[in-house]
């Protein structure tokens, strides 16, 4: 029941005056904030697509197919990088998620209880690195050990996969997918873990009172009734994976081109704005960069939409989560 | 079924149930293995940042500025006080409409405009910060160039959605009774809000704000375009861009000689040092708030 | 309350009689086992909820438990199938025995236990993405019985639990679908799938209508020529009318056991006598 539902009947019959003029001020102020939050979303779609109206109406959607990027003859496509993202961004999700739901069900049924508060708070401040810290320790740290032990390895295991084929170096289209993953982990699993939490007591109760083991309650009763908030949790891990900019920009070498390796250096939408966008010089370059810019929020706004379409608002996790 | 039988069933000797036992293992197992990489992974990007970082740590690095290039003894003091700049700038913006907002969905308005708000809220909050960076750029640096202010802006439209989110939560535990005691008393609805419900609510609030501050205080992308080109000295002066933390770190990991690189490090240390902090910090209050506020 | 016709006034003033004895001999189909408890203390904490109970559950009998709330009578049947050291914090001593065997000894397994004490709770549990052949299947295949069995075993458990021929055409459809009385029966099937040698039910009908209490009730008289039934109620009526014997807890302490009829009609000791005439609870 609203206060506005009530005040009616409570309010003080001599309370006028000044005190209702304060609250209609009150009102329109807060209403007019709200406003302005609708409006800055809606200005922001419009500007964004604003911008690109210039290579919009040049390229049409085939834009979004065409391979080459080349300022100086002014051919543009944005093939490469939509591939550059969805190698990135789904190879992060595929380790992420599973990783996520394995350490929710860490943090809600398989730990002992007094490790769960201190570990879920160490796993939360992951989300709270700084992306151009990440990007840092991606190229400096983690790129050259990447290039140096594991991608040989997988090389000499699985070299028969082009996936896996191909030279190493440290900056390529793996660290920034891993770099991803260690971005994206922190939010579904908070959100995940916000779900199996909420699982009723009775249903798990009925689970163990059957003779079943933890895991197999979880299995029965646990991961069945959160199945939705799932999808929904890696949809929005999704929407931080793609938009992600800085610290994929700083690792993944910059090469346009679609290959077939892992290994391969190469680039992605968010990347390639960052990269590119001060230094464009005709309008045409930059309208093609702010091309770039609205398939990515397309996708981004898209993600999070079907994140709530499946998940309910309750997927989108509560601010101290963040 | 005789005692033996009971017995043996009771033990768990039956074959399926070892299985079982073990399936359980390994899953529990696995779990924890996740929870260790997930800390682990935490434990080296810091150490690593502490590690590399320690050396050029010193106090070189908050007194000095960027100094031409080739010269020894630089810092990043003026980075320091850009973002600082940028930080109080975006704060003055977004905090007072996060607020704003919040109120209006939470105390003003009807269920479906309180959804459709929070709706717009997550939307935006969803929006990569490289477009909210051209967003800003296309409106004001545009012709003018960039700005301190346009920097402050960008940052401000990502802090928006983080504060009206933690502000609607805090207000919605405030419990109700409190609100219909101070309109029984015969005050007016902005009176209990003013008097009663946001002193109530204000460790909430200032966790919402410190929450939003630490995740903009790292932000390099919605810089990039805004405020990005700034001089050496440091400044203050929001006319022009001026330098701030996250940027320079960018900068400096870009470039080629290992002194950069070390001071990038550096930076890097005293930048997740103030983020942490500022994690914790509202971590804390809103331990305590809610422990308050939910009697 | 009772669709039959309340029987004659007991001397006690206002105590429920038995109306027809619940102890109607049926025949003892399997040989249950008989439990006991020797010195059982439950703790919550520091809380004792438990303070040393020494009761037995005769073999194929109906056992009622009754008893204000917060006297423990909960705690004392979780404690029956170990499901009490589930909760945070939550201790017990003490010994439970199955006919001999203490099921809290070390080499006893806390999963075998569960599948040889069933539970049904006080509201419907099944699990709600699963249909009522799934539901009642659940056990059986936890256990690693074959798929070609689970369709008797299935058939079996609902007819046990008077729910067959109710749902026989629907077997695939949704457990939600079922109506609160049919879902805590279809409980009581999947419990009993698994073979319990010891059934506990925690106010099995608090949350049902009438017409669904008696089915329930009824069953029970009929399930206990396989198993032991301990049953949790604070329905003084439905205690008169399913128990072979009554067990009165207060405070966490066991006042007084004894056949139903004795227990309402001639209690020895004044609690009881206050609590079946409903002085206090």
């Amino acid at each position: 029941m609203s206060v506005q539902q009530l005040s009616p009947v409570i309010r003080h019959p001599l309370a006028k005056g000044a005190s209702r003029a304060g609250d209609r001020v009150l009102r329109a102020l807060t209403a007019l904030a709200g406003l302005a939050a609708v409006a800055l979303l809606f200005g922001i779609l419009y500007q964004v697509f604003h911008q690109a109206s210039l290579a919009i109406s040049k390229f049409g959607l085939g834009f979004l197919g065409a391979g080459e990027w080349n300022p100086v003859t002014s051919h543009f496509g944005a093939a490469d990088f939509l591939f550059g993202t969805a190698v990135t961004s789904c190879f992060a999700l595929l380790i992420a998620g599973p990783l996520s739901l394995a350490i929710a069900l860490f943090l809600t049924e398989l730990a002992p209880r007094p490790l769960r508060a201190p570990v879920g708070a160490l796993v939360e401040l992951l989300a709270a690195i700084p992306s151009v810290i990440l990007g840092l320790w991606g190229i400096a740290v983690m790129g050259p050990a990447l290039a140096n032990t594991i991608e040989p390895a997988l090389r000499s295991v699985l070299g028969f996969i082009p996936l896996f084929s191909g030279p190493s170096s440290p900056a390529g289209l793996l660290p920034a997918a891993l770099v991803l993953t260690i971005m994206t982990v922190p939010i579904v699993s908070s959100v995940t873990k916000e779900l199996f939490g909420s699982v009723p007591r009775e249903l798990k109760e009925g689970a163990l009172a059957l003779g079943a083991t933890r895991w197999e309650m979880v299995r029965l009763v646990i991961l069945p009734h959160s199945r939705s908030g799932i999808i929904g949790a890696v949809l929005l891990g999704l929407g931080r994976a793609l938009g992600e900019a800085i610290a994929v920009t700083m690792v993944v070498g910059h090469t346009p081109g679609i290959h077939a390796s892992l290994f391969a250096t190469g680039d992605t939408l968010a990347s390639r704005i960052a990269s590119e966008y001060l230094g464009a010089t005709t309008t045409l370059q930059i309208s093609s960069l702010a091309y770039l810019a609205a398939v990515l929020l397309v996708l981004a706004v898209i993600a999070n939409l079907i994140a709530r379409a499946v998940a309910g608002a309750a997927s989108v996790p509560g601010a101290v989560a963040r | 079924m005789t005692r033996e039988e009971l017995q043996i069933r009771l033990e768990g000797r039956e074959g399926h149930l070892r299985r079982r036992r073990a399936v359980n293992l390994a899953m529990e197992g696995l779990s924890t293995a996740a929870a260790v990489v997930a800390v682990g992974v935490l434990a080296i990007v810091i150490g690593s940042v502490i590690v590399k970082g320690a050396g050029a740590f010193g106090p070189d690095l908050f007194l000095h500025s960027e100094v031409p290039f080739g010269e020894k003894g630089g810092g990043v003091a003026n980075a320091i006080v850009g973002t600082a700049l940028l930080i109080a700038m975006a704060s003055v913006c977004a905090v007072p409409i996060g607020l704003l907002v919040a109120i209006y969905a939470h105390e003003f308005s009807g269920g479906r405009v309180a959804f459709a708000l929070r709706f717009v809220l997550d939307v935006l909050n969803g929006v990569p910060t490289i477009v909210t960076g051209i967003f800003v750029f296309s409106l004001l640096v545009v012709g003018s160039g960039q700005t301190a202010f346009a920097g402050a802006l960008a940052l401000a439209i990502i802090m928006l959605p983080i504060v009206a989110r933690a502000a609607q939560e805090v207000l919605a535990l405030v419990p109700q009774a409190i609100r219909e005691g101070g309109l029984a008393l015969g005050l007016s609805r902005w009176k209990v809000l003013l008097r009663i419900v946001l002193p109530s609510a204000a460790g909430g609030l200032l966790t919402g704000a410190l929450l939003a501050v630490a995740r903009v205080a790292g932000e390099t992308a919605p810089l990039l375009f805004t405020c990005s080109v700034f001089a050496q000295g440091i400044s203050l002066n929001p006319a022009h861009a001026v330098a701030s933390l996250p940027l320079r770190i960018f900068q400096l990991a870009e470039g080629n000689s290992p002194e950069e690189h070390d001071e990038a490090w550096a930076a890097a240390l005293l930048l997740i040092l103030f983020v942490l902090a500022l994690n914790l910090l509202a971590r804390y209050l809103y331990a305590r708030t809610r422990s308050r506020v939910g009697q | 309350m009772s669709a039959r016709p309340p029987t004659t006034p007991p001397a006690a003033s206002d105590a429920p009689s038995p109306a027809a004895s619940p102890a109607a001999e049926r025949a003892i189909t399997r040989k249950a086992p008989t439990v006991r408890l020797r010195g059982l203390r439950a703790f919550y904490g520091d809380r004792e909820r438990l303070k040393g109970i020494d009761l037995d559950f005769e073999a194929n009998q109906v056992t009622a438990v009754i008893g204000p709330s917060g006297c423990g009578k909960s705690t004392l049947i979780r404690c029956i199938n170990r499901m009490h050291e589930e909760v945070p914090g939550a201790r017990s001593e003490g010994r439970v025995l199955l006919d001999d065997l203490n099921l809290y000894d070390p080499a006893i397994d806390v999963i075998a236990v569960r599948r040889t004490v069933g539970m049904v709770f006080q509201r419907p549990n099944p699990f709600p993405t699963m249909s009522i052949f799934d539901n009642v299947a659940a056990g059986p295949r936890l256990s690693g019985t074959p798929k070609k069995q689970l369709p008797e075993i299935v058939e079996r458990a609902l007819r046990d639990a008077g729910l067959w021929d109710e749902v026989k055409d629907r077997l695939r459809a949704p457990a939600h679908a079922l109506s609160g009385g049919q879902q805590q029966r279809l409980c009581i099937a999947r419990s009993l799938a698994v073979d319990p040698l010891v059934l506990l039910l925690d106010e099995p009908c608090s949350a049902l209508d009438p017409t669904a209490t008696l089915k329930i009730e009824d069953l029970l008289g009929e399930l206990k020529s396989r198993v032991t039934i301990v049953i949790v109620t604070h329905n003084m009526q439905q205690a008169a009318r399913v128990a072979d014997r009554t067990a009165f807890l207060l405070d966490g302490e066991l006042i007084e056991v004894g056949p139903t009829a004795a227990i309402f009609t001639n209690p020895r000791d004044r609690r009881t006598e206050d609590y079946v005439t409903g002085k206090f609870g």
